[in-house]
């Protein structure tokens, strides 16, 4: 690949790539500054996230190293490969979906730590030996799967920077942008790309032991969850007042 | 997104994966006074009915005593039920319709034309056959 | 003996000739509305209160058996549980009670007392705590089974966009579907009042291993309906709900002995139904979503190439385009024209590229998502 640079317009300097890969040859314009309808614009403007990393740029150790180390993966002997980890960190909004997101495995991450949520609740929630499956369904037990909890486990965990994504509105408050559920889908996500390439067994050790797990080191999602100040009624007999009222 | 997704249904394929015994519940009237009864009170006082409980557990065998003829009737996992009459048939005989009861997937019995022996959910293994990509071209 | 692995009742006056033959083990069962005939033996008349006593009793002691837990010496004959127990072939752990369990849906518990006003006015609004419902197990059910569904779907398809994988994921789980399991398992659903059991005197275990998803203390022509909460909740909704919970039921009596064994069931009972995925595509502009996913999977732009064509004059013309990258070939397609052939020759090779079957012992693929346009 051969790169010419020229000076065109007044808004700033503009990329020519000429590639000859094909026998075709052809040129391509690349604009970077204000928009401007129909023209493509220079990807090194858009493949930034709100934090000011580069999507191209980014090195091992100071980025896959240091999310592996949060999330203590070593200790699971979890081997997650450089890519997927940036595949989960990248959302589905940023670069317009041209670089691998995580849509698919936090749909599957979802699922699963539902499941191990209620398997939580039914057995170590309850005060017999026998399977209790009466706090299903209260407001504890939706708040510990809720999205606003997996993306609280992200920002308390310093996982915020790291994430690639673009905001609706870089004015606007979290809510506009729409952070939590950014942020929920790569918590969501890493225990997708854990279930896929690790198997059962080990993403099953993982959300049991670090993310179900009380006063743990990263902030577990029990530790979010128990922040929340639950009023008395908050149990499954709480829910049914709610539901006479 | 340009690619949008077209609502389905999964179709169930009994057999493939577990197999649900079609017929549910057997029940088997029989009068206590009628002629045409002989061989139903006869077919219930004997050991048969309990030997076929026993094997076919997943069966609920219901009796009944109501005055008519005697009738077999099973209900199927389809929602459908067959009934027979089994009006002066003897006791092997009425064994022999519970059984076709038994055996049957409540299904309505339907005659099959020449050639049509195949249904099937899958599409052809072998394709179909088409004159464009066939190797050799026939010359009219 | 024969009561624990069959079911086997008689419908019948117990003094005829036939059930006094029939051996001991037959389940006897005195039932009126059956008796039509004439020599049948009947109850001796009761007066009015004595009646209304009895139906009391039968009323308290049908609510009493859902308080807590259905003890399981009530059920463990019961012909429906028993045979639907042996047509899902559950396991001996899974007992009658749990079973029964999960045939209780919330909405069906009885209210405090016989007076029809309180009923009407309390109805569908005020649960007890204590009532042994199916909530819990279908909340649970429902986990496992989106997880394993689509854990499983993932695993055939790794690269289907997520909208097709929602709807894959509900052709599998949807109410419909899982109603249409629950009545191809032979779950009954009960539909007649207390009081006509009670007239017919009908067994508990009866009403136990059939399906109560409202409460049915009134008849249909007894009082006033609500025709909206007739709309919420009904049979469908109850069926899925029964379904579920039988597959959460059936996680919690065998997670420590057999744990792979739910999943196997799931396997059995849902995965092995018929979907093509591949029918559930709707491309809008395939070429263009063909050349965006070849540009970012760094393979040559698609050029379209005519192969064969038939009658291009005529009134039925064919024509046969490939979709090529390079040298490769990425799909065919045919139509009338050489726009339709075009189109869907790319929207083959796009069905190619999204339901990719990984071979067995392959390592698992992460799909980098659907083509964004």
């Amino acid at each position: 690949m051969k790169q010419i640079l020229i000076g065109l317009s007044s808004t700033g300097t503009s990329m020519v790539h000429i590639s000859r890969s094909q026998s075709i040859r052809y040129l391509t314009y690349l604009h970077s500054g204000s928009r401007i309808r129909g023209i493509k614009r220079d990807p090194a403007s858009f493949l930034k996230n709100p934090n000011g990393l580069n999507y191209e740029s980014l090195k091992p150790e100071t980025y896959h190293d240091q999310i592996k180390s949060i999330l203590r993966l070593n200790d699971f002997q979890i081997d997650l490969s450089n890519d997927i980890i940036l595949q989960c960190m990248t959302h589905k909004s940023f670069a317009h979906g041209s670089r691998p997101y995580n849509e698919k495995l936090s749909l599957l991450g979802s699922q699963f730590i539902k499941f191990r949520a209620s398997v939580h609740s039914i057995l170590h929630e309850s005060a017999s030996i026998k399977p209790d499956f009466s706090q299903l369904g209260s407001i504890k037990s939706r708040t510990l799967v809720s999205r606003e909890t997996s993306a609280q486990f992200i920002i308390s965990n310093k996982l915020k920077g790291f994430v690639f994504w673009k905001m609706r509105d870089p004015l606007g408050n979290s809510v506009r942008n729409g952070q939590s559920t950014v942020f929920s889908t790569v918590t969501t996500s890493l225990v997708g790309a854990i279930l896929t390439t690790n198997g059962e067994t080990k993403a099953t050790k993982f959300v049991d032991e670090l993310l179900l797990k009380e006063n743990s080191n990263p902030i577990s999602l029990i530790d979010i969850t128990n922040e929340h100040s639950f009023p008395e009624h908050t149990t499954a007999e709480g829910v049914r007042s709610t539901r006479e009222e | 997104m340009v690619v949008k997704a077209i609502k389905q249904l999964s179709i169930p394929r009994n057999g493939i994966g577990a197999y649900v015994f079609p017929c549910k519940k057997i029940t088997l009237q029989y009068c206590n006074w009628g002629g045409s009864s002989e061989g139903m009170r006869e077919f219930l006082t004997s050991k048969r009915l309990n030997s076929l409980a026993k094997k076919y557990p997943f069966i609920q065998f219901n009796i009944l005593k109501k005055s008519g003829h005697p009738l077999l009737r099973a209900e199927y996992t389809n929602n459908r039920e067959k009934v027979v009459c089994v009006r002066n048939l003897n006791i092997d005989n009425i064994e022999n319709k519970l059984k076709l009861l038994k055996d049957s997937g409540g299904d309505i019995l339907r005659r099959r034309t020449k050639n049509d022996n195949v249904e099937t959910l899958n599409n052809s293994v072998r394709g179909i056959w088409s004159p464009i990509h066939a190797a050799f071209k026939h010359k009219i | 003996m024969l009561q624990t692995n069959s079911s086997y009742q008689i419908l019948a006056s117990a003094k005829t000739r036939i059930s006094s033959l029939a051996s001991s083990e037959i389940h006897l069962l005195s039932l009126r509305k059956y008796s039509t005939s004439g020599n049948v033996e009947r109850k001796p008349r009761r007066t009015r209160d004595a009646e209304l006593l009895a139906y009391k009793q039968y009323y308290q002691k049908l609510k009493l058996l859902t308080q807590n837990e259905i003890p399981n010496d009530v059920v463990a004959n019961s012909p429906p549980l028993i045979t639907l127990h042996k047509r899902l072939n559950l396991p001996q752990e899974f007992s009658m009670s749990m079973l029964s369990r999960c045939l209780t849906c919330q909405s069906s518990e009885l209210p405090n007392t016989t007076q029809p006003s309180t009923i009407l006015a309390k109805r569908e609004t005020l649960f007890s705590k204590d009532f042994c419902d199916n909530k819990g197990l279908n909340i649970f059910g429902k986990n496992i089974l989106s997880y394993h569904v689509t854990n499983s779907i993932l695993k055939k398809y790794p690269r289907l966009p997520t909208i097709v994988l929602n709807a894959a994921i509900a052709a599998y789980l949807s109410e419909h579907v899982l109603a249409s399991i629950g009545k191809n398992w032979g779950i009954e659903s009960e539909r007649r009042t207390v009081m006509e059991r009670f007239l017919i005197n009908e067994p508990y275990d009866i009403t136990l291993g059939k399906l109560r998803f409202y409460n049915n203390a009134m008849g249909k022509n007894d009082g006033i309906e609500l025709i909206s909460l007739k709309k919420q909740f009904n049979e469908t909704k109850a069926m899925a709900l029964a379904v579920r919970s039988i597959i959460g039921s059936l996680w919690a009596v065998t997670h420590t002995t057999k744990p792979e064994m739910t999943f196997k069931f799931i396997d059995d009972h849902i995965i092995s139904r018929k979907l093509d995925v591949s029918k559930m595509f709707m491309f809008e502009q395939p070429t263009r979503e063909l050349a965006k996913l070849c540009e970012r999977e760094g393979l040559e732009r698609p050029i379209s190439k005519l192969m064969a064509e038939s009658g291009r004059l005529s009134k039925a013309p064919v024509f046969i385009v490939g979709a090529f990258s390079g040298k490769e070939k990425l799909g065919e397609g045919y139509g009338s024209s050489l726009k339709e052939a075009k189109a869907r020759a790319a929207t083959d090779a796009l069905l190619k590229w999204y339901c990719y079957q990984p071979t067995e012992g392959q390592s698992p693929v992460v799909d980098h998502g659907a083509v964004i346009v």
